[in-house]
């Protein structure tokens, strides 16, 4: 309910669309032309002279020239969501502008603002971003150039991780070509605008991909989640108001706005997205999908089926190892949507699947993510502290059959307490969802595994 | 104090660049991008002359710049060490070592003592399509097999 307040406060009351169910089914066949990321798709590396061909340059030109405000609301046209919490990107935009607004009468100067962009990938099971930094570098480039027009700023960051360095250097020499083909820099392309990227490769754990806590570690202090006092729009980096983008977010805005420019419809028009398959497949790989095709059809069209075919599935996590499991008959029914995956109890937060073939892999993998996850918490909050180690133990008498079912009904009460106040980061809610979804779709090898 | 040389001219160059990268009062934001230098011009790990000079050029003090050492275990080393092979250890690349052959890590550990590497587990290195990766000397490789690890160290040791 206080979302709902807070949205109407906002200046742009018609733009409740959103809020309403967008649920819309495509039955039109699968258009391989009409791909966002065709390098990613052919496995092509191309330099930005080849790249910048004169059409791009004057495609470019007249999105710079556009105020600022038409460019929110083409953005909020095509129904862009991020990806860490599902809010729409349109919003965080506006809440910038509002505070860069704020003070503008009084001191008769406004206050300047900063682009974040997000590559720091720690999960397991997703190797998109490493797959845009090394073939799509031109894309990333022209997002920043987008989003730092949307909010007046002059300067950008990008936080790449520490072990993507091969990756780190290729988008630094195409970042240097854009500096001599007058893409950034001073007076971008005849135009008025001024735009700096830097490139600030961090130092690694799992948690500096989130929010808070790669703007500690950008600043230079200890990696760590914090409770703000003020959102991150208001109040970020060096205390000057921020938008943070992932990399997949950034990289869809040039398509978006160059579709309006050429008059095609952006009504509904983010579509697609970056699947990373993995497991037990033929093929794993990375695919490009609409967001409402089926689960069967992007396993089997796409990466070459399941191991000894579909019959021998058991459960595919849907969203990486933070979301759930899912049954097999979930599997023939489920449309990768967010509506869709939330009333079954899971989240598309990445768009990461991984395919489990045999009964037994089920308790195995989920072992192997929760001591993972128990070595990288901050063990501050009071969801975490006592929490992870139980569930370890539980799973391992699990995998040897002689679980207590006591036990796991003490785990259960305590994980379906209201939210308590002091919770950081949302990281609590990463490792109630894969237990909670095993025991209630999985209740026959529960059953087989206790006493 | 009396001053402490440990990087080379053309690394100072690059320091100053980097230090004037952010803006004037936040010259704490540019100590990891320098320390990453720092460790890459001495070898694999990081000394306390390297740390003074750190302090000197972004007006801390010694124990600051120590202190954030000691947050990344992985990435920086304070202590003399050997050159490292990492192993990713999430369950995918587990599942698929298991099913070529059996004891990567051991094999893995076995082959390499006598380079003198050290041999190490790590989190998910972003590589789940070719499924064992390990990554060595700031690259990581896939589908290892004991014989393309082989291959790969022998390849960088002779370089």
């Amino acid at each position: 309910m206080n979302a709902m307040i807070l949205l109407l406060k906002k200046p742009f009351k018609n733009s409740l669309s959103y809020a309403q169910n967008y649920f819309v089914k495509r039955f039109s066949q699968y258009n391989h032309e009409e791909r966002l990321f065709t390098n990613l798709h052919r496995k092509e590396r191309r330099s930005i002279k080849d790249a910048l061909d004169e059409q791009t340059r004057f495609e470019i030109t007249k999105i710079l020239k556009k105020d600022p405000i038409d460019i929110i609301k083409t953005i909020e046209k095509s129904r862009l969501r991020g990806k860490s919490s599902g809010m729409p990107t349109f919003l965080k935009m506006l809440d910038v502008r509002d505070e860069m607004a704020k003070d503008s009468n009084i001191e008769n100067k406004r206050k300047t603002s900063v682009v974040v962009i997000n590559a720091a990938e720690n999960e397991p099971g997703t190797f998109k971003d490493r797959m845009l930094l090394s073939y799509e570098p031109l894309k990333i480039i022209e997002g920043a150039l987008i989003a730092s027009s949307a909010v007046d700023s002059t300067l950008c960051y990008i936080y790449t991780r520490k072990d993507y360095y091969a990756e780190m250097i290729n988008l630094q020499k195409s970042i240097v070509q854009c500096y001599g083909s007058k893409l950034l820099g001073r007076n971008i392309l005849g135009t008025n605008t001024k735009l700096d990227i830097l490139v600030h490769p961090g130092a690694g754990t799992y948690i500096t991909s989130e929010e808070s806590a790669l703007l500690e570690s950008l600043e230079g202090r200890f990696p760590i989640a914090m409770q703000l006092p003020q959102p991150v729009s208001a109040k970020g980096l060096f205390g000057l108001p921020t938008l943070m983008l992932n990399v997949e977010t950034a990289a869809n805005l040039s398509d978006i706005m160059k579709r309006e420019i050429s008059n095609k419809e952006v009504e509904n028009n983010y579509e697609t997205k970056l699947f990373c398959i993995s497991g037990d497949v033929n093929n794993p790989g990375i695919t490009e999908g609409k967001l409402s095709c089926s689960l069967k059809e992007l396993i089997e069209t796409h990466t070459g089926g399941v191991k000894d075919g579909w019959d021998s599935l058991v459960g595919v996590y849907a969203g990486g190892p933070a979301s759930g499991i899912l049954n097999k008959e979930q599997c023939e029914r489920t449309t990768m949507d967010y509506q869709t995956l939330e009333a079954l109890g899971c989240n598309l937060k990445n768009g990461s699947l991984i395919v489990l073939n045999n009964q037994d892999h089920v308790v195995d993998s989920l072992l192997n993510f929760f001591r993972f996850y128990s070595k990288e918490t901050c063990h501050i909050c009071p969801v975490c502290r006592p929490g992870i180690e139980d569930v370890e133990d539980v799973l391992t008498d699990l995998q040897h059959g002689t679980a207590n079912f006591g036990e796991i009904q003490n785990i259960l009460s305590r994980f379906q307490q209201p939210m308590q106040e002091g919770i950081v980061c949302g990281f609590a809610d990463n490792f109630r969802r894969p237990f909670l979804t095993y025991v209630n779709n999985f209740q026959h090898d529960l059953v087989r595994r206790t006493r | 104090m009396k001053p402490v040389r440990f990087f080379t001219p053309e690394n100072l160059q690059i320091v100053k660049r980097l230090v004037s990268r952010y803006p004037p009062g936040r010259e704490r934001a540019s100590l990891i991008p320098l320390l990453d230098l720092a460790q890459r011009q001495h070898g694999t790990w990081i000394p306390p002359s390297a740390m003074h000079e750190i302090a000197n050029a972004t007006n801390l003090s010694f124990e600051q710049v120590h202190s954030l050492v000691l947050a990344y275990p992985t990435s920086f080393q304070w202590r003399p060490c050997a050159p490292q092979l990492r192993i990713c250890d999430s369950w995918m690349c587990c599942q698929k070592a298991k099913q070529r052959e059996n004891g990567i890590y051991e094999a893995a550990q076995s082959l390499v003592s006598q380079y003198g590497v050290e041999v190490k587990t790590t989190e998910c290195l972003g590589a789940c399509y070719g499924a064992p990766a390990f990554w060595f000397n700031d690259k990581i490789h896939t589908d290892a097999t004991k014989e393309s690890i082989k291959q790969v160290i022998s390849k960088e040791f002779s370089k």
